[in-house]
C-alpha cells in the first residue's frame, strides 16, 4: 500500500486533534455534572442503588454534553469564518464556472404520498435546474411504489401533465414497481441497475423535498472537483410548516442546525453520515459496495435493513470514499410531519431502523466513526428508555426514604465540608443540566444576532428571542411524551413487534382527530397523573423537580391538540413568531408550490377514484396502459381470474371488489384495455349504478366546460 | 321491441344519441357544434347498419361505431407501428392527449382527411417515455460479517424467534425483576 502523503498524514492528525478536542470538553462536561451528583446522592443510604442512579445519569449527562460540546464548537467555527476545511471551501466562487458538470440523476422515490405536492415540488425543482441553464446535465426520475391505486393513477396523470407543461419528454421519467421488495432501498436498487450506468452521479430527493438549481449544480461541481468523495450530504431545513407544531419544529430547526451541523462536520469530516435524501452520491461507487444484504435472522432487529442510509454511508466508507455533510443550510428543503401524532408514527419507524443498528454495531471492516454514527442513531431512541429508568428509580427511591420518615442526607458530602448546603448543590447541578439543554439554543441566538441582518430573516430581534423561548417551553412540555413514546417503541421492538411502514401525513388538513389523539395520549395523561399522585403522597417534596416531567404528561392531550392545528399556527405566523428566512423572504420555487395545481376537473370521486378514471378516461386509460407492461400467455386460470373480476367490476361495481382484486385488475393491461372498450359500449342498463353515475358526471362535468 | 319499432322509436335513438355524445365528450370534445356534428355523423353510420342489421339495438351499434370511428382516427393521426394493437391505440389516445388536440385543434377530432402541419408535427414529437434506454449493471449485495457479538446477539434472537415461549418466560421474568425491585426500593 502507497504511503499517505504528508497533506493526508496532516489532514488525518488535524481530524484526530479536533475528535479528541471534543471529546475532552464533552467528558469534562460530563464529569463535572457527574461529580455534583455523586457528590449528591452518595450520602443517602441507597444500600448500593447510589451507583446504577449514577450510571444512568453519566450516560444521559455524556448525551446532552456532547450535544452542547458539539454547538459551541460550531459556534466557535462559525464566528471564526467558518471551519476552513469544510468541503464548500474546496470550490470558490470564482472557480466554480470552470469545473463541468457530469450526467446527473435526480430521483424522487414516492410511496403513496400526496401527489399534487410531489409533482408541484419536481416541477419547482426542474424549472429552478432550468433556471442555471444547466439542464442539459440533469435527468429526472419519480420511482414509485405506491400501492395504493388512486396514488398510482394520480402519479401517472402529474406525470404527464408536468411532461408536457415543462417541455420535459425524454428528460422527466416515472417507474413504478410492480413490488416494492426492499421499500425505498429497493426501490433506489431497481434504479441503479436499470440506469445506473448512464449516470455519474445520483440525487436522492424525498416525496416532501425541494432544492434549488444552484444548489443542485454546486453539488455536482463539488463532486466533480473532489474525487474521492463518495456521498455529500446537504442540511435539508423544514419548510411549509403550517400547523404550530411544524411551525415550532421548523423554526427550531432553521435557527438551531446551523451551529449544530458546523460542530457535527468539524468533527466528522469526510466521515460524515447519509440521511437518506437531499444527497448527492456518487453511482459508480455505490452501485459496487451499497447493494443492502439482509441481516441475519427475522424482523424487526433483522430481515431487511429498513434504514439503509446510515448503512450505506458505513458501506461507502468501508471501500475508502469519503461522505461528507454541507453544513450551511442554503437551498435544500423537506417538510416535516405537520402534528406529533404524526411525528411519534415516523418515529416508530426510525426506531426500529436505528435499533437494527446494534447488529452492526460490532461488524467487521466498518470505520469506528460510522459506528459512532449508529450508536448516536440507536441512543437517540434508548436515550429515552434510559431517562425514563432513571426518573423512575429514582421516584421509588424517593417513595422509600418517604415511608422512613429519615433524613434525606443523613452523610452530607464533600460540598458540605466546602460550606455548600446541599441545596445550593442541587441548583448548582440543575443550572449546570440547564446551561448544556439550553446553552446551544442561545449560541445560535447569539450567532445569529452577530450576523447583519440576520436577526431580520426570523423577523427581527425581539421576535426571534421571544420565539426561542418559547420553544423551550414547548420543548420542555413534549419531552416527556416524546420520552414514553420512544421508551415503547424500543421494548416494542425488543419484545419483536416490527412496524407497519405507514406513510406520514405530511400537511394536515388542520383539524383534530379526537379519536386518534385521545387514543394516543390516554396512556400519557393516566401515567402522568398516578406518578403525581404516588409521588405527591410519599414524597410531597419531591413534586416540584417531577413538576416538569409530569406536567408534560398530564396536558399531553390539550399540547397535541392545540400544536396540531392550522390555525394556531397562522396565528403565531400573524404574531411574527416561529419566522424562519424561507417565510420572510422565500427562495424562488418555494413559493409557487402551493399555487401549482392543474386546473383540468376528472371524472369520479370518492374511494375508487383512480380506478374509476383508469376505466373511464379514454385518456387516462390510454396512460395507463401505455406505462403497463403487457402480459403475454396468461395462464388459463389466471385468465379466468381477470374475466370474472372485471364483469363483476362492470356489473357490481367497484365496491364489491376487496382493494387487491382492483390492484390486480389495474396492474392487467387486456383487462382496463377491456374494462375501458367495454364500459363505453355496453348500455347503461346493464352496468352497476356507481358506473351510472359516473358517466352522468361525465356528461354533467364536460357539457359544462363547453 | 321489433327491429321496425326501434327503427321509429326516437325514445331508443336519442338514447343512442346520448351515449355517442357522452363518449365523444369524454374525449374532451365541447364544442357543441362539432359534439352535435359528430354525433349525428356516427349515428348515421349506426343507422345504415341498423338497416343492414335490424336485430341489433341502435344504442350498441352507435357504441360500436363511436368505437370504430375512434380507434381508425387514432391509429390513422399517429401513424403508430406498434404490434400490439391495444398499445396502438393507447399510445395514440395518450400522444392525442399530450398534444391536447381537442382543446388546441377541436376541429381536427375525428378528421381523416388531412390534419394541420402543426398537428402533425406535434403529435410527430409528441411521445410518452418512462424511461431512457435500459441499461442493466450488477448491483448484488454483498454480506456483512457481523462480528462475534453481533453473531451471538443474532442468535439468541434467532432462539427467541423459534421459541416464542422462551421469549415469554424471559420477558415475564424481567417483568417479575422489575417488580421485585420497586417493592424493594420502596422498601428502603
Amino acid at each position: 500500500m502507497a504511503e499517505p502523503s504528508t497533506s493526508q498524514a496532516a489532514a488525518v492528525a488535524r481530524v484526530s486533534r479536533r475528535r479528541m478536542g471534543v471529546l475532552t470538553v464533552m467528558l469534562v462536561l460530563t464529569g463535572v455534572s457527574t461529580l455534583l451528583m455523586a457528590d449528591l446522592i452518595w450520602g443517602m443510604p441507597m444500600r448500593g442503588w447510589n451507583g446504577v442512579l449514577l450510571a444512568l445519569f453519566a450516560l444521559l449527562s455524556a448525551l446532552i454534553s456532547f450535544g452542547a460540546t458539539q454547538a459551541a464548537f460550531g459556534f466557535i467555527a462559525r464566528r471564526f469564518g467558518g471551519d476552513p476545511c469544510r468541503l464548500a471551501c474546496t470550490l470558490s466562487a470564482a472557480e466554480e464556472a470552470g469545473v463541468a458538470l457530469a450526467p446527473t440523476a435526480i430521483v424522487m422515490t414516492v410511496c403513496n404520498e400526496e401527489v399534487a405536492r410531489i409533482f408541484a415540488g419536481l416541477r419547482a425543482v426542474y424549472r429552478s435546474v432550468a433556471a442555471t441553464g444547466q439542464l442539459g446535465h440533469f435527468d429526472f426520475f419519480v420511482l414509485s411504489d405506491s400501492t395504493d391505486p388512486n396514488a398510482w393513477i394520480a402519479e401517472q396523470i402529474e406525470w404527464a401533465r408536468s411532461s408536457r407543461e415543462l417541455g420535459a419528454r425524454g428528460r422527466l421519467f416515472y417507474r413504478r414497481r410492480r413490488v416494492g421488495t426492499n421499500k425505498k432501498a429497493g426501490n433506489i436498487a431497481d434504479f441503479c441497475r436499470r440506469w445506473g450506468r448512464r449516470y455519474r452521479y445520483m440525487v436522492v430527493l424525498d416525496a416532501d423535498s425541494f432544492m434549488m438549481g444552484a444548489t443542485l449544480v454546486r453539488l455536482v461541481r463539488l463532486m466533480e472537483r473532489n474525487g474521492d468523495v463518495g456521498l455529500l450530504q446537504t442540511a435539508p431545513m423544514l419548510v411549509r410548516g403550517e400547523t404550530l407544531y411544524a411551525r415550532v419544529m421548523q423554526f427550531a430547526m432553521r435557527l438551531y442546525s446551523p451551529v449544530f451541523l458546523a460542530g457535527l462536520n468539524y468533527w466528522q469530516q469526510g466521515e460524515g453520515n447519509y440521511w437518506g435524501h437531499n444527497a448527492i452520491i456518487r453511482l459508480a461507487p455505490f452501485m459496487e459496495h451499497c447493494a443492502l444484504p439482509r441481516l441475519p435472522g427475522r424482523e424487526p432487529i433483522g430481515g431487511k435493513i429498513l434504514s439503509h442510509d446510515f448503512v450505506e454511508a458505513a458501506l461507502l466508507r468501508r471501500a475508502g470514499w469519503a461522505v461528507w455533510m454541507l453544513p450551511d443550510p442554503e437551498g435544500s428543503y423537506e417538510e416535516g410531519p405537520p402534528t406529533l401524532l404524526d411525528a411519534a408514527k415516523r418515529d416508530r419507524r426510525w426506531c426500529q431502523g436505528n435499533l437494527q443498528h446494534t447488529l452492526l454495531l460490532f461488524a467487521r471492516g466498518l470505520p469506528l466513526i460510522s459506528r459512532i454514527h449508529f450508536l448516536l442513531g440507536i441512543l437517540a431512541y434508548a436515550a429515552s428508555l434510559v431517562w425514563l429508568v432513571s426518573l423512575l428509580l429514582g421516584s421509588l427511591l424517593l417513595i422509600g426514604f418517604g415511608r422512613t420518615g429519615l433524613t434525606w442526607m443523613p452523610s452530607p458530602g464533600f460540598a458540605a465540608t466546602l460550606g455548600i448546603p446541599p441545596a445550593m448543590q442541587s441548583t448548582a447541578l440543575l443550572s449546570l443540566t440547564l446551561v448544556l439543554l439550553l446553552g446551544p439554543k442561545l449560541l445560535a441566538a447569539i450567532d445569529l444576532l452577530l450576523q447583519p441582518g440576520g436577526a431580520v430573516r426570523f423577523g427581527g430581534a425581539g421576535r426571534m428571542l421571544a420565539s426561542v423561548f418559547l420553544e423551550s417551553l414547548f420543548s420542555a412540555v413534549q419531552a416527556p411524551i416524546l420520552m414514553l413514546w420512544h421508551s415503547r417503541f424500543v421494548v416494542v421492538t425488543l419484545l419483536g413487534r416490527g412496524v407497519r411502514w405507514l406513510t406520514q401525513q405530511r400537511s394536515g388538513p388542520g383539524g383534530v382527530n379526537w379519536g386518534e389523539l385521545l387514543r394516543a395520549h390516554f396512556g400519557h395523561t393516566v401515567t402522568g397523573l398516578l406518578w403525581a399522585l404516588v409521588v405527591a403522597r410519599n414524597a410531597p417534596d419531591m413534586l416540584p423537580w417531577l413538576a416538569p416531567v409530569l406536567a408534560g404528561l398530564v396536558f399531553s392531550i390539550p399540547f397535541s391538540a392545540l400544536t396540531s392545528r392550522i390555525r394556531a399556527g397562522r396565528r403565531a405566523r400573524r404574531l411574527g413568531l416561529f419566522l424562519i428566512p424561507e417565510e420572510t423572504a422565500p427562495p424562488p420555487g418555494l413559493a409557487e408550490l402551493d399555487d401549482d395545481h392543474g386546473d383540468e376537473e376528472l371524472v369520479g370521486e370518492g374511494p375508487d377514484r383512480g380506478l374509476v378514471l383508469a376505466v373511464v378516461d379514454p385518456y387516462i386509460n390510454a396512460l395507463h396502459l401505455c406505462l403497463l407492461r403487457e402480459r403475454s400467455g396468461q395462464a388459463e386460470e389466471i385468465r379466468q381470474y381477470f374475466e370474472e373480476n372485471r364483469e363483476k367490476l362492470l356489473r357490481v361495481g367497484p365496491a364489491a371488489l376487496p382493494p387487491q382484486e382492483k390492484l390486480a385488475l389495474l396492474s392487467d393491461a387486456d383487462s382496463m384495455d377491456w374494462l375501458h372498450r367495454e364500459l363505453w359500449r355496453r348500455r347503461p342498463a346493464d352496468l352497476a349504478p356507481a358506473w351510472r353515475q359516473v358517466l352522468a358526471h361525465n356528461r354533467r362535468l364536460r357539457l359544462a366546460a363547453a | 321491441m321489433s327491429a321496425a319499432a326501434a327503427q321509429l322509436d326516437p325514445m331508443v335513438w336519442a338514447e343512442a344519441y346520448e351515449r355517442v355524445e357522452n363518449h365523444l365528450l369524454a374525449y374532451r370534445v365541447t364544442n357543441r357544434f362539432l359534439l352535435t356534428q359528430l354525433t349525428q355523423e356516427i349515428l348515421a353510420a349506426a343507422a345504415d347498419r341498423h338497416a343492414r342489421e335490424p336485430d341489433r339495438d341502435p344504442g350498441d351499434l352507435a357504441a360500436e361505431e363511436a368505437e370504430k370511428s375512434l380507434d381508425a382516427w387514432v391509429v390513422h393521426l399517429t401513424s403508430s407501428t406498434d404490434e400490439s394493437p391495444t398499445h396502438r391505440a393507447a399510445r395514440g389516445r395518450a400522444a392525442i392527449y399530450l398534444a391536447e388536440l381537442p382543446q388546441r385543434w377541436p376541429a381536427s377530432f375525428l378528421d381523416t382527411q388531412s390534419p394541420p402541419p402543426a398537428l402533425v408535427e406535434e403529435l410527430r414529437t409528441v411521445y410518452l417515455k418512462a424511461g431512457p434506454d435500459l441499461e442493466f449493471s450488477n448491483m448484488a449485495p454483498r454480506p456483512i460479517d457481523l462480528g462475534p457479538v453481533s453473531g451471538a446477539a443474532g442468535e439468541t434472537w434467532r432462539t427467541f424467534a423459534k421459541w416464542p415461549v422462551l421469549r415469554g418466560v424471559t420477558v415475564w421474568g424481567l417483568l417479575a425483576i422489575l417488580l421485585a425491585t420497586a417493592f424493594y426500593l420502596t422498601r428502603l
